[in-house]
């Protein structure tokens, strides 16, 4: 028996799509533009106001059909720039625009939580995480990086927001990382900035939930997050990729979240072996290619384990990289939403001060969630084998 | 502070909220940037009569949302309406494969889509603003009888996606059928 009401449902998915909106800012340019007139004079006394994004500047007055056509394009085209995918690959120059009106506490990055603070990991967004060259302390206990080999705190993603009244705000993303691509759960934290210090505001992802951060996206009044589901017992599908939308404003506090992506199945996947070409050391790639037409989210290591008529030789041991590649640009390993069509991969290699030993016929190869795929042809040394997490490329590496 | 400073300082503070309301309505970021911008643009001369609204904001949604219904009905054949939303919304496939509370959750986005654009507006009131019954009335400028009947046509057709707990709500306006 469902225990959601029609109405509450409603709620949540306009709420959701509210969030989906566009910014305000262009549009606010060219509002006063047409009516009070002096844009740039007005934008000056106000400096929560941005400059007008380029290539958005659309005249007030009534369109023709081949102008709604045009703007339409346009719209459209900056939904897919402004969407979720290009969060991710917003450019160094543009984040460098804003993170010149910082200026952040000075003091040095402390902790609650065991082991020590690092500078912000490359992710995909390079450029965003320079404006976060000077993180705000961890504020909360739930992070215990002792629990994990080797764990340390990190800040990983960051972005900026801005609060009702136009003040500015920060994003951090917590977690613990470990020797080996090991990692606890992200904690995602608001901060709003008062003059040249962070305030804590609010933790919008718990650990308690399990989540990995994929990436956020800071607005106006509001913060999506794309993250990785890991725990079953907070009610999420485990391996299950997710967005959330989070309403900070004065008047009105939401909170909406919706499947990206389900986990990747055997039915969604075909996997092959084949040699790595041009490796440094002998090297395979397992290419896991979705062949339905609805996305699916893989995120950390195969399990992989060289058989030969059907009996295990040997199981291959699980690093972040080796001489033939694998994850060399992040401590953890992505998360990857597998578009349909679309292959991920991960590199197989052999350590190179293992000997000759019997040769397999055959590969199992079990999904980071435990989904195992089955035996794929393939002949692999039956020892001295390493794999490295899945990436979302067919090179095996990032 | 003048007219047009006053003016000013409502569209900063107003317009992200009144373009989530225009985007539920339109469901499209081009339109919904456009009916905010012209319906602005028009009450700019009018500002004084805005200013004596009890609530301006109110004030300026009402005229977004009659902008929207208005622009609606004269939305010519020949115009071509290139409504990218809405096509991904029918054009994606049903993912037998989710949960079933994403695909009600897909479903019921792509379902309020289908709704007439007085029923979408009824809903996007009642239920985004939580305003009362005589108060979306007020901004449909309609009798209250007609909008319950609005919003129980709305809430029986979207109630087809999914399974859904009984609540007081949905059960007031879906007796209220005519």
């Amino acid at each position: 028996m469902s225990t959601k009401t029609l109405t509450d449902e409603l709620r949540s998915v306009l709420l959701y799509h509210s969030l989906e909106a566009p910014q305000p800012n262009a549009t606010v340019d060219r509002i006063l533009n047409d009516t009070v007139g002096s844009v740039v004079a007005l934008g000056a006394a106000n400096p929560g106001a941005a400059t007008p994004v380029a290539g958005t500047a659309r005249p007030a007055r009534r369109v023709s059909a081949q102008h709604l056509v045009a703007a339409s394009v346009v719209a459209v085209l900056l939904l897919a720039v402004a969407g979720i995918n290009s969060a991710r690959n917003r450019t160094a120059g543009e984040r460098a625009g804003s993170v010149g009106q910082r200026q952040f506490d000075q003091a040095a990055p402390a902790s609650n939580a065991a082991g020590s603070t690092e500078v912000p990991y490359a992710s995909d967004s390079s450029g965003k995480n320079a404006a976060a060259a000077r993180p705000p302390a961890y504020v909360g206990r739930q992070l215990d990086c002792s629990k994990i080999p080797g764990g340390h705190l990190i800040v990983g993603q960051s972005d900026d927001f801005t609060l009702g009244a136009g003040e500015p705000g920060q994003l951090y993303e917590f977690l613990c990382v470990g020797a080996n691509g090991q990692r606890s759960a992200s904690q995602v934290q608001a901060f709003r900035q008062v003059g040249s210090t962070l305030v804590y505001l609010r933790t919008l992802v718990d650990p308690a939930a399990g989540q990995h951060v994929d990436f956020l996206v800071g607005g106006i009044q509001s913060v999506r997050i794309q993250a990785s589901d890991n725990t079953p017992a907070a009610g999420g599908v485990p391996g299950a990729v997710v967005a959330m939308a989070f309403d900070i404003s004065d008047t009105r506090s939401g909170f909406s979240t919706a499947t990206v992506a389900e986990p990747c199945q055997r039915k969604d996947l075909a996997a092959a072996v084949s040699v790595a070409p041009q490796a440094l050391a002998p090297a395979w790639v397992l290419a896991l290619h979705n062949h339905t037409g609805t996305a699916c989210a893989l995120e950390g290591f195969p399990r992989v384990r060289a058989q030969l008529a059907g009996r295990t030789l040997t199981t291959a041991v699980q690093t972040m990289h080796g001489p033939a590649g694998g994850v060399t640009n992040k401590p953890v390993p992505p998360i990857i939403v597998l578009s349909p069509g679309a292959t991920a991969s991960a590199i197989i290699e052999q350590g190179v001060a293992v000997g000759a030993c019997q040769g397999s016929d055959q590969l199992a190869v079990t999904l980071p969630t435990g989904v195992s795929l089955g035996q794929v042809p393939a002949e692999l040394p039956g020892c001295g084998l390493s794999v490295h997490p899945l990436v979302g490329n067919i090179s095996g590496s990032d | 502070m003048d007219s047009d400073e006053r003016f000013t300082a409502f569209v900063r503070e107003h317009t992200q909220a009144l373009l989530r309301t225009a985007y539920l309505l339109t469901r499209n970021s081009g339109e919904a940037e456009e009916l905010v911008q012209d319906t602005l643009a028009w009450l700019y001369p009018r500002w004084a009569q805005v200013e004596l609204a009890d609530h301006q904001l109110a004030y300026v949604r009402k005229a977004v949302v009659n902008r929207y219904l208005a622009g609606r009905r004269r939305l010519s054949a020949t115009e071509v309406h290139f409504d990218a939303d809405r096509e991904r919304a029918s054009d994606r496939p049903v993912a037998r494969d989710r949960t079933a509370e994403v695909d009600e959750r897909i479903t019921l986005w792509a379902t309020l889509g289908e709704l007439s654009e007085r029923q979408r507006a009824a809903v996007v009131l009642r239920f985004f603003h939580d305003l009362p019954d005589d108060e979306v009335a007020g901004v449909l400028e309609c009798r209250v009888g007609t909008v319950r009947s609005l919003i129980s046509r709305a809430l029986s057709t979207l109630r087809v996606t999914g399974t859904f707990a009984d609540d007081a709500v949905s059960s007031h306006y879906l007796r209220n059928v005519t």
